[in-house]
């Protein structure tokens, strides 16, 4: 929760110095992307922690993956020259568009969805879980007929 | 818009006739399975609870991207940039953040209590009646402009094709997705959304490819932008990078908080088997986005080039382009694609809003109704025929609604509904004033903003900071409500803590 409410807080400082004149509001995209990336990562957390187990190793690399690649991909896209018309290309397109493009909007739906499924079992659900909590929920559905009843 | 500047009817081109009839062919007798089988409360909103990864992920990437994609969003990447692309970058992230978040206890939630929407998942979190309304109120409003715009998009369509004229275009096509959404509900919705969904994404590749080959390439696309207006071609394109920064926070995280795709997870057969359900989303969704890329930048090219006089309407890039460039059965296709997209949100639109009107509201105020299958139908009808006028009203009133959608469901379900089914912490007072925050927020600031009340700095949108303000509060007001905030119930502690 600590990180979430640091996103928000980043993201808020971001939005209210846009409202000032002058230096202060150049930094407004630079909290904006910290604000992004503690967002995304604290609700990934909050999302796949169950209480008593650390979280799997496959989501952690999927973690440290969407930092590097979202806050690297947009630090670049903000400290790197402009274009210019002689601007080299890579894969086609400027280089700061390509570290977004293929960067930010490729790159992790290959790798995320990945991680998802090989800690499915282990972050999400499994079917020993799913059954006992299938029983538990029958438990307390039952006791709940019997005090109506 | 541009569709209506084909000089004739596209009817007159068989190749366009054959695919525009096949199509509805096709989606006709989809839909009418749909209603035939279609028994029952729960395959009417929750299509029987049966739907496997493939069916999930297809008919949500049908539901999720509407019109906007293959018309907006290139007519705005060739307005302003590659900045617009921050709309849609943020879909390789979201499709594993909402299953991570929200699929698996969304769907154990409807096997514990039965839940079929979204807000009644939101009054059985805080067992609050008050909750559950007041998210069904705020899922209604912005329906109605999300409805209003797609059926007048869906209505230019249909009278680029046949030459109908927009108002009569518009009635046909409310009148087509009632049909298959008011007789077989979302069961019929999501088996032909399956149908769009790859109508869809075969557009946008065939399309993708064509854009390039006539550019030249994608390198010399570039080079052609480069020597003309660099910027064009810097990230954040014409905009602040700090604007371009807020696309992605509204469309990254506000994903959480879109009814018409969180509630296909109640559908699932197997939760076990979402584990592949990121892969084959973000996949089919990604396929879907190339048209947006592809021809938005290489009709800026063309422009620059001298090929095309500037467009005069930014949403005129797509038609153009098929008008133009394309071979007559792929404008076909496109076309078809572009319909699809319109009716597969559409009718997802349509079910929630008739499962708030007949389920939630009755429900919160302990009136539930014994037939809510027959009511669901009737509700689909009167929510249709309601967008369907507020969509004649062509012009800013149907423009600005159009413009709450995303936002409004960001900034009232999110903190609620996403962070509240991870998070014990969050209260029903931090939820009802969350949700009370956002739904006034989006109206109000909307609102005054297009009526020049107020001024925001660059990048700065009501939709970021609505949904901003909505956080904020709902983590804030459970910090000080906790005391005297009602217990879990034990099988929602299950679910959560699974």
């Amino acid at each position: 929760m600590k990180g979430l409410c640091l996103g928000v807080l980043a993201i808020g400082l971001a939005y209210g110095l846009a409202f000032l004149p002058g230096q202060a509001a150049a930094l407004s995209p630079w909290l904006m992307v910290a604000g992004i990336v503690a967002l995304l990562l604290s609700l990934i957390v909050l999302g796949v922690r169950r209480p008593g187990r650390a979280l799997p190793r496959a989501v952690l690399i999927g973690m440290v993956f969407l930092l590097l690649v979202v806050g690297g991909g947009f630090a670049a896209a903000l400290v790197l020259p402009g274009e210019t018309a002689g601007s080299p290309l890579w894969l086609g397109l400027p280089r700061r568009v390509a570290l977004l493009v293929y960067g930010i909007g490729l790159l992790p739906a290959l790798v995320l969805p990945l991680c998802y499924a090989l800690s499915f079992d282990s972050a999400v659900l499994n079917r020993a879980d799913l059954d006992k909590l299938r029983s538990e929920l029958a438990e307390l559905a039952s006791r709940r007929d019997d005090r109506t009843t | 818009m541009i569709l209506q500047s084909a000089p004739i009817p596209l009817l007159r081109q068989p190749a366009i006739l054959s695919v525009a009839v096949a199509y509805a062919l096709i989606t006709a007798g989809i839909g009418a399975w749909g209603w035939w089988r279609t028994r029952n409360a729960v395959d009417f909103f929750v299509a029987g609870r049966r739907l496997g990864p493939v069916t999930l992920a297809l008919a949500a990437m049908a539901a999720s991207l509407s019109g906007f994609t293959f018309i907006g969003g290139p007519g705005l990447l060739y307005s302003v940039g590659l900045g617009a692309l921050l709309i849609f970058l943020p879909a390789s992230i979201t499709n594993c953040l909402s299953a991570w978040v929200l699929a698996k206890r969304l769907r154990l939630l409807a096997e514990a209590r039965g839940v079929v929407t979204i807000p009644e998942a939101i009054g059985v979190r805080y067992r609050s009646r008050a909750a559950q309304a007041l998210a069904a109120v705020a899922i209604l409003v912005a329906i109605v402009g999300y409805l209003a715009t797609n059926l007048l998009a869906l209505g230019l369509v249909i009278d680029a094709l046949f030459g109908t004229g927009r108002s009569l275009g518009i009635w046909i096509g409310t009148a087509a997705v009632l049909a298959y959404t008011a007789g077989g509900g979302i069961l019929a919705g999501v088996y032909t959304d399956v149908f769009q969904g790859c109508v869809m994404a075969l557009a946008s590749v065939l399309v993708f490819l064509a854009a390039l080959k006539t550019g030249g390439g994608l390198a010399q696309i570039s080079t052609t932008i480069l020597a003309k207006q660099p910027g064009f071609l810097g990230p954040w394109g014409a905009l602040t990078p700090l604007a371009a920064l807020s696309f992605f926070f509204v469309f990254g995280v506000g994903v959480l908080g879109q009814p018409h795709v969180l509630h296909k997870f109640f559908m699932v057969k197997d939760p076990l088997r979402l584990r592949w359900y990121p892969l084959l989303m973000t996949f089919a969704m990604v396929l879907t986005l190339l048209l947006m890329f592809g021809v938005g930048l290489t009709i800026k090219a063309q422009v620059l080039r001298g090929d095309l006089p500037a467009l005069a309407r930014p949403d005129d890039a797509t038609p153009l382009f098929l008008l133009r460039y394309a071979p007559s059965l792929l404008a076909g296709i496109l076309f078809a694609g572009v319909a699809a997209a319109i009716m597969s949100t559409v009718n997802s639109f349509l079910n929630i809003g008739a499962a708030a009107l007949v389920r939630d509201l009755p429900r919160a105020l302990a009136r539930p109704l014994s037939a809510e299958l027959s009511s669901g139908r009737l509700a689909t009808l009167a929510i249709g025929a309601a967008a369907a006028l507020v969509a004649q009203a062509s012009g800013s009133l149907v423009a600005l609604l159009g413009v709450f959608g995303w936002g409004l469901f960001a900034s009232t379900l999110v903190p609620a509904l996403a962070i509240g089914l991870c998070w014990k912490g969050g209260t029903r007072t931090g939820a009802l004033a969350s949700i009370g925050v956002g739904l006034l927020g989006t109206l109000a600031g909307e609102t005054l903003a297009s009526l020049g009340a107020f001024r925001l700095p660059s990048g700065v949108t009501v939709s970021g900071a609505s949904l901003l303000l909505a956080l904020a509060t709902y983590l804030i007001v459970s910090r000080v409500s906790r005391r005297g905030d009602p217990d879990l119930d034990p099988d929602v502690r299950l679910v959560m803590e699974s």
